[in-house]
């Protein structure tokens, strides 16, 4: 009998130990894996997906939701990544397309808007403060200046060429005092002809002859291509497809990035034109005045280039369908990668602006069109100052050369 | 059946009880960690994923916490009455006054005994006089570059006081929207499940940390240049008073002007990126979105780190 209770007890036990060995574990699956099959389909099901995408998506992570449920968390996070980069970059692109032109333009720079009675943002209050302050300190180094000039002038110089140079160095201090005066209207000058070549150059094809406006969607085609292989490598290996994805986000940054640095250096160059104007005025500083002219010319015009660059991608751009040797089927790939090519130059526009300023130097055109006239000022006012006999006692074709030089 | 055979039937069904237990609990683990290995090391990889995002929210924030001094890191200028500086550059100075003294000596005797011709004592009297003079600038060139320090330092807190907002705020939001962007992607959750992925998350932050550190870096590389600058003053001097040396002195006093004005060229970027932002909200003829005004922002960032460079590389060979 108490072999028999023996007998008993055991296999309770062991039945005990059975149930336990399999309930506990079971317990701990069921409340650690809440199947993440379901929810984390349920999750992408929520995103805006194409229907042959969703049932493909569906079909594979439905496969591997059966299999392995780490791969099938990696895949959810992959394409969830996909999902995210995408909204976002249709995001920047929106906004490039419709911020790219105006942009360009910056025509709020120097036009106020009188609507809204708010003033050019080179007239506005954060602007002037400075410019008005660096001015100010100018001014006292002008008067100084021009009072030594004066004073050497008037009482010590004793050689013509003395005199000729002195009165060179006060006539460029006076131009150079009233250059800084009018500092704003200058820029505003240089602004407005800037966008109004842009938007003769933008306008072109508007014209009845070719009516075909510019359209910043052609920029899409270069989304679309980066976007099909990113999604195509990002499903396999996210950290191969993160290069198409950086072409996605830099192209149109890129193009944003130089259009804000434009807009940073238009008033960086604004506040600082009348040390431009000072540096320039002194042989010693020359060379720095001149840098800093250059930079404002490249800065303030660099819009007609971009002006430029969008005709002829456009240009290009829609004519792909009347090229004969491109097969219809390749037309969108060419399209796409004449966009790409627009894109590019768009970025690299302040180094084609630099070559151009610095051709224009090099050809002597820059000084014909602004040093020029300052020199034949200057030129005509010594010519009638200095007499008869200095000139027979000086080289004076020698000292004119000098001069205009 | 005896009691011996009893025993014997039991201990044998004890021993097929205990290896069914075994047998079963061995096969049930097997097919259990099946299950919970995969979801643990899950829950490992978005611990290891959000704490890499924590850690490098934690490294920019370090970053944005010393920028937000970013008017003392520009206006900082080395102080050349500190021991070290101060020590190096006696040291300099008495290296190079026993021979500015030699050569007076030596122009004095030349003078006094040897010189014949008009020409040869004029011109040992001008070796003379240059020689005094250079002797003179040497001894006096720290309290001359603490002038040039003070009136640089004084040009850069007047542009600096012409900001009409905190001049840091651009770059503390710009840094706020990647840091943003890049925690998200790395360890965002949906549905209780950690979406995160840190090879797309990872490069958004490294990027923010790099240039937030670029910026740190030039400002400290600028302060480092002036202070080597500053402490070869002396030999500067002597280089620029001989004529074989003289284009070495002169690169070296340019290098010194430049390098200490690069403060004011700064605070002038600084200044114009706060007001340009500040203004965006004065711009009718189009949208400037959240996105637009970010870009506007780091390519203010990035003008601001490329200041320096610009600057010295742009005005170099003005003497």
């Amino acid at each position: 009998m108490k072999q028999g209770k023996q007998h008993t007890g055991w296999q309770k036990a062991a039945a005990i130990i059975l149930i336990i060995s399999v309930l506990l574990p079971s317990l701990i699956v069921w409340g650690q894996s809440p199947s993440p099959s379901d929810r984390i389909a349920e999750y992408i099901a929520a995103q805006p997906l194409d229907p042959d995408m969703s049932a493909h998506i569906k079909k594979v992570l439905g496969d591997v939701a059966e299999g392995d449920s780490k791969l099938y968390m990696e895949i959810s996070r992959r394409i969830d990544f996909y999902f995210y980069v995408t909204e976002e970059v249709d995001t920047i692109m929106r906004m490039f397309k419709e911020s790219l032109i105006p942009f360009m333009y910056q025509k709020d720079l120097f036009q106020g808007n009188s609507l809204k009675k708010t003033p050019a943002l080179l007239r506005s209050p954060p602007v002037l403060a400075p410019l008005n302050v660096f001015i100010h300190i100018l001014q006292p180094f002008y008067g100084i200046a021009i009072m030594i000039t004066g004073v050497y002038l008037l009482f010590i110089s004793g050689s013509p060429t003395g005199r000729a140079k002195a009165k060179g160095t006060l006539i460029k201090l006076v131009l150079g005092l009233g250059l800084i005066t009018l500092t704003l209207p200058i820029l505003e000058m240089l602004l407005e002809s800037s966008h109004y070549l842009t938007s003769v150059i933008m306008a072109i094809p508007n014209m009845p002859a070719i009516n075909s406006p510019i359209s910043t969607d052609m920029f899409m085609s270069v989304k679309e291509f980066f976007a099909r292989y990113f999604l195509r490598i990002a499903f396999f290996d996210t950290m191969s497809a993160l290069p198409f994805l950086a072409a996605m986000i830099f192209l149109p940054f890129g193009v944003l990035l130089v259009f804000s640095i434009r807009y940073f250096m238009v008033l960086l160059l604004a506040m600082f034109f009348p040390f431009t104007v000072f540096l320039y005025s002194f042989i010693a500083t020359k060379r720095i005045g001149s840098t800093l002219l250059r930079q404002m010319f490249v800065w303030i015009y660099i819009q007609v280039i971009d002006g430029l660059i969008l005709l002829v991608t456009w240009t290009a751009y829609s004519s792909v369908q009347y090229i004969p040797q491109v097969l219809p089927e390749t037309a969108s790939d060419v399209r796409t990668f004449i966009a790409l090519a627009g894109f590019l130059l768009l970025i690299v526009a302040p180094l084609i602006g630099l070559w151009v300023v610095n051709l224009i130097s090099a050809l002597g055109l820059m000084s014909y069109v602004l040093i020029r006239p300052i020199s034949m000022t200057e030129a005509y006012l010594e010519k009638t100052e200095i007499s008869e006999e200095d000139l027979e006692e000086t080289d004076y074709e020698h000292l004119k050369d000098e001069v205009e030089k | 059946m005896n009691a011996k055979e009893e025993r014997k039937i039991r201990r044998k069904m004890k021993q097929a009880l205990l290896t069914t237990v075994i047998i079963a609990v061995l096969a049930l683990s097997y097919s259990v960690s099946a299950i919970i290995h995969p979801l643990n090391e899950e829950s490992i990889g978005a611990y290891f994923r959000e704490q890499a995002a924590v850690n490098y929210g934690r490294m920019i924030s370090e970053r944005i916490g010393s920028l937000r001094n970013i008017n003392g890191l520009i206006l900082d200028n080395p102080t050349l009455n500190q021991q070290d500086t101060q020590q190096m550059m006696d040291y300099f100075i008495s290296l190079l006054q026993p021979l500015y003294v030699t050569i007076i000596i030596v122009v004095g005797i030349y003078l006094m005994f040897f010189s014949g011709s008009p020409a040869g004592r004029a011109k040992a009297k001008s070796s003379l006089w240059m020689a005094l003079f250079a002797i003179g600038l040497i001894t006096a060139s720290p309290y001359m570059l603490m002038l040039f320090f003070s009136i640089s330092k004084s040009l850069t807190l007047l542009i600096l006081s012409l900001a009409p907002v905190d001049t840091e705020g651009p770059f503390i939001h710009a840094a706020d929207y990647m840091v943003t962007k890049g925690m998200f992607i790395m360890s965002h959750r949906a549905q209780d499940y950690s979406m995160g992925d840190e090879r797309g998350g990872i490069p958004i932050l490294l990027a923010t940390y790099v240039i937030f550190e670029g910026i740190l870096l030039l400002l400290k590389l600028r302060y480092y240049m002036v202070a080597v600058l500053a402490m070869v003053m002396p030999f500067t001097i002597t280089l620029y008073a001989f004529i074989p040396t003289r284009n070495i002195g002169k690169l070296l006093t340019e290098q010194t002007i430049l390098w200490t004005l690069t403060q004011v060229a700064m605070a002038i970027v600084l200044i114009v990126i706060a007001i340009g932002i500040n203004l965006t909200d004065s711009i009718t003829s189009f949208t400037v979105t959240e996105y637009l005004k970010f870009i506007m922002e780091i390519a203010g960032l990035i003008m601001l780190i490329i200041t320096p460079l610009f600057f010295v590389k742009s005005f170099r060979g003005f003497i």
